[in-house]
């Protein structure tokens, strides 16, 4: 049975590049039809309810930020169980939230694969939505780093019609509006 | 020897990030603490110049955990500036949603993030199967339930993988304990029951996770609530989704009741011994853990539709101030401040009441010690929370807070389940004002709240039944948002939550929330007074100055969610974006 897989956009979209895995997956979803056997899930901070996906799916791709060593756009692909084996120190509120959650449910039965898609931010301390200028060019490659990382699971999103820019989710995101009636 | 100065950074299994500093004397009691949160918040500059309407969108976006309760918080303080009252319907989905919050908070944080405080897992690989489901049956009779788990056979198994994950070496989380301290006091029966519900917890927190997103929308980020009331008319519509909720929150009450509450009496007997020693606390009642012993509920939970702060509640707002539980004081939110006197911020020289508040970081570093670590300025400024007070007034909030307000209130639900707790346990009513209390607070709350949410469940599908299908009340924008101001007071399960809004010609000019986090977690003020966690921590006895178990044990009774209090500021090498896991002990 082909494994369901859920894509998981991490990272708070007012502290600017920290925001960039929510980003991705609003992108995506806002440009490719997305299969059955593929959620995309607008993590923001998530929490403890990464638990239910990390046990409800065959496979957790994360999506987000890391402190490692290098430059602003770096990108990284690793394990759930190279996440946990990082050592004591961790940084930004993904990794720590990442690796607790990781933590919590390593003991369950249940528990699915977990690969994490990170990327090095430049700027997370200004309080604004968007993204600096160096991540906002490296969000291209992030992008063609997840769908290859989907191909290698049998999954090949087809473009929808119509195409929406990087900028354009930025701005949506930042100006999110309730209907009005 | 002198005295000793204990580093815990981070506080792990908490959301976010939180370091305490603590001075213990030659006899390893605790003299002195200090609560800073190590990140920053900013979230009230992005919100100014929006529609009022929207901010509810980006307001959950500040925390992982609470992110329905800001949400409606923040469309709550709209409702009020514009004074407008929502429909029946629409006040009992909302309950829904926030009830189904609380149970499946109260009920992760106790298993997945608290418990391990008091259950210590390697000895549970000691313990005899057959005893073990004994020990449950006796608990779950002390609770006045049948045990949720009850067979040797499971729990023989359940041994079986601890034995095996120890041999492997995977414990995860679990690996970080500090198994054998002589301050664990479970039996090793005992031991194993807390890790049976800890890994049946996993499946039955995913099922309450679906309850939020039934009337939500979706979860971890709800679409449903708007400014005027709720948009799911079609899910109240429909009788399957008010049966599917009702399902599922009837599993998770049996969980509560046949897991949870007898681990908390079983806990609660085991560390009597703790909850009742008046020597280790703050003011000399209760015990080990109690603090401040005042505290503050803004009420939560609307019973009726008689509008804003008028309506009845399931948790009434009030005060109890320094443990005298003889009188409560109404609230009055004219008296809510906040001190920047410790806290990394400019301020304006005097406490700011939230509508006028002020947020501008004023960042001062930590100081270099002679043994080459960082360590607080405590005489000057030590944390990115700011210290709010009630008339000058360091309280704690939380479940604790709500219970002792209701109770001392006189509300006949609460005194019926706080009741039935000190009845069923033989624990004195002091017994609360302490870390156990804490604890057991949350789940007499939880208890109550799965009770109470059936209640609800069905009083919806009946007025919807009776033709009411109203969901949404009708405001003209240009005329309510010319300029107004308004606040959304109400409860998150970590505690008192605030949204503060102005408003003018149809956009935000200033915004300010205070969370549960800052007013548990805050500094000292002005006066010096100590913060909620800090007072927790004046008078424990820490067994091992190298395994500070006790000291988060206290700290994770509150429930700590300094995501949404603070925020991360920086990435690389700055001192205080380092977190050590391994708690630091130095001189």
């Amino acid at each position: 049975m082909p494994k369901r897989i859920a894509l998981v956009g991490m990272g708070n979209i007012m502290f600017c590049d920290e925001g960039l895995g929510t980003y991705l997956a609003k992108y995506l979803e806002s440009n490719f039809i997305i299969p059955e056997r593929l959620v995309i899930v607008d993590g923001g901070l998530l929490g403890f309810s990464l638990m239910t996906y990390y046990q409800e799916y065959d496979k957790v791709m994360i999506v987000g930020t890391n402190s490692k060593e290098g430059k602003p756009g770096e990108i990284f692909r690793y394990s759930g169980e190279e996440m946990m084996a990082l050592g004591t120190t961790r940084q930004t509120a993904n990794e720590v939230e990442l690796t607790m959650m990781l933590e919590i449910c390593s003991f369950s039965e249940t528990m699915g694969e977990v690969e994490c898609i990170t990327m090095i931010p430049e700027d997370i301390i200004s309080v604004k939505n968007g993204l600096s200028d160096t991540i906002l060019k490296k969000m291209p490659l992030l992008r063609d780093t997840v769908l290859e990382a989907l191909e290698e699971e049998d999954i090949v999103l087809v473009p929808k019609a119509e195409y929406q820019t990087f900028e354009t989710i930025l701005h949506q995101c930042a100006n999110p509006a309730n209907e009005r009636f | 020897m002198g005295k000793k100065h204990i580093i815990v950074d981070p506080i792990t299994r908490i959301e976010g990030h939180l370091r305490v500093e603590a001075i213990i004397d030659e006899n390893n009691t605790i003299v002195d603490a200090y609560a800073s949160s190590t990140m920053f918040r900013g979230m009230e500059t992005i919100m100014k110049d929006r529609d009022p309407r929207d901010c509810g969108l980006m307001a959950m976006r500040i925390c992982g955990v609470c992110t329905g309760t800001h949400y409606q918080r923040s469309i709550e303080a709209v409702e009020d500036a514009f004074n407008i009252t929502i429909p029946k319907n629409a006040r009992l989905v909302r309950n829904l949603i926030q009830g189904a919050l609380y149970v499946h908070d109260h009920l992760v944080h106790f298993y997945h993030l608290h418990a391990l405080d008091f259950v210590d897992v390697v000895a549970a690989t000691k313990a005899d199967p057959e005893a073990t489901a004994a020990e449950a049956v006796k608990w779950a009779e002390v609770a006045g339930h049948k045990p949720y788990i009850s067979a040797a056979a499971d729990f023989k198994a359940i041994q079986d993988r601890i034995v095996k994950f120890v041999k492997e070496g995977r414990l995860g989380i679990f690996g970080n304990g500090y198994w054998g301290n002589p301050h664990y006091k479970l039996t090793p029966e005992q031991n194993l029951i807390g890790v049976a519900h800890y890994l049946k917890a996993l499946d039955i927190q995913r099922d309450l996770a679906k309850m939020q997103a039934i009337f939500g929308g979706k979860n971890p980020h709800p679409q449903s609530i708007v400014v005027g009331g709720v948009t799911c008319v079609q899910d109240i519509k429909n009788p399957a989704r008010i049966a599917l909720f009702k399902t599922l929150l009837k599993e998770g009450r049996e969980f509560v009741k046949g897991a949870y509450l007898p681990d908390i009496y079983m806990a609660g007997t085991m560390y009597k011994e703790e909850a009742t020693d008046k020597e280790a606390t703050f003011k000399g009642v209760g015990g080990t853990g109690g603090g401040l012993l005042s505290y503050m509920s803004y009420g939560d939970f609307k019973l009726d539709d008689t509008g804003f702060y008028k309506a009845a509640q399931l948790f009434p707002a009030g005060l109890v101030l320094d443990g005298d539980i003889s009188k409560a004081i109404e609230l009055d939110p004219a008296k809510i401040t906040e001190d920047v006197t410790h806290a990394w911020y400019k301020g304006t020289g005097k406490p700011e009441h939230p509508y006028e508040g002020t947020t501008i970081p004023e960042y001062t570093g930590l100081k270099e010690g002679e043994d080459g670590y960082k360590y607080l300025k405590t005489d000057e400024k030590y944390s990115w929370i700011k210290s709010p007070r009630y008339d000058n007034k360091p309280v704690e909030v939380g479940p604790l807070a709500r219970m002792v307000v209701g109770y001392v209130k006189g509300d006949e639900r609460i005194k019926k389940y706080v009741g039935n707790f000190l009845k069923r346990s033989g624990l004195p009513i002091t017994v609360l004002f302490s870390t156990v209390g804490r604890t057991a607070a949350r789940a007499i709350e939880t208890e109550l709240m799965t009770d109470v949410m059936l209640d609800w469940v069905d009083e919806l599908a009946k007025n919807v039944a009776s033709g009411d299908d109203s969901t949404w009340t009708e405001f003209d924008f240009d005329v309510v948002a010319k300029e107004c101001k308004g606040a959304g007071m109400a409860e998150a399960p970590r505690g008192a939550l605030g949204h503060w809004v102005n408003i003018k010609d149809g956009k935000v000019t200033n915004y300010q929330a205070i969370v549960p986090s800052t007013w548990n977690a805050g500094p000292r003020d002005a006066k010096n007074q100590l913060g909620a966690y800090e007072a927790s921590l004046i008078g424990t006895k820490v067994a091992d100055p190298e395994q500070p178990l006790e000291i988060i044990r206290t700290i994770h009774s509150f429930d700590p969610c300094i995501a949404c209090a603070v925020h991360v500021v920086d990435t690389k090498g700055k001192e205080l974006a380092v977190y050590k896991v391994d708690p630091t002990c130095a001189f």
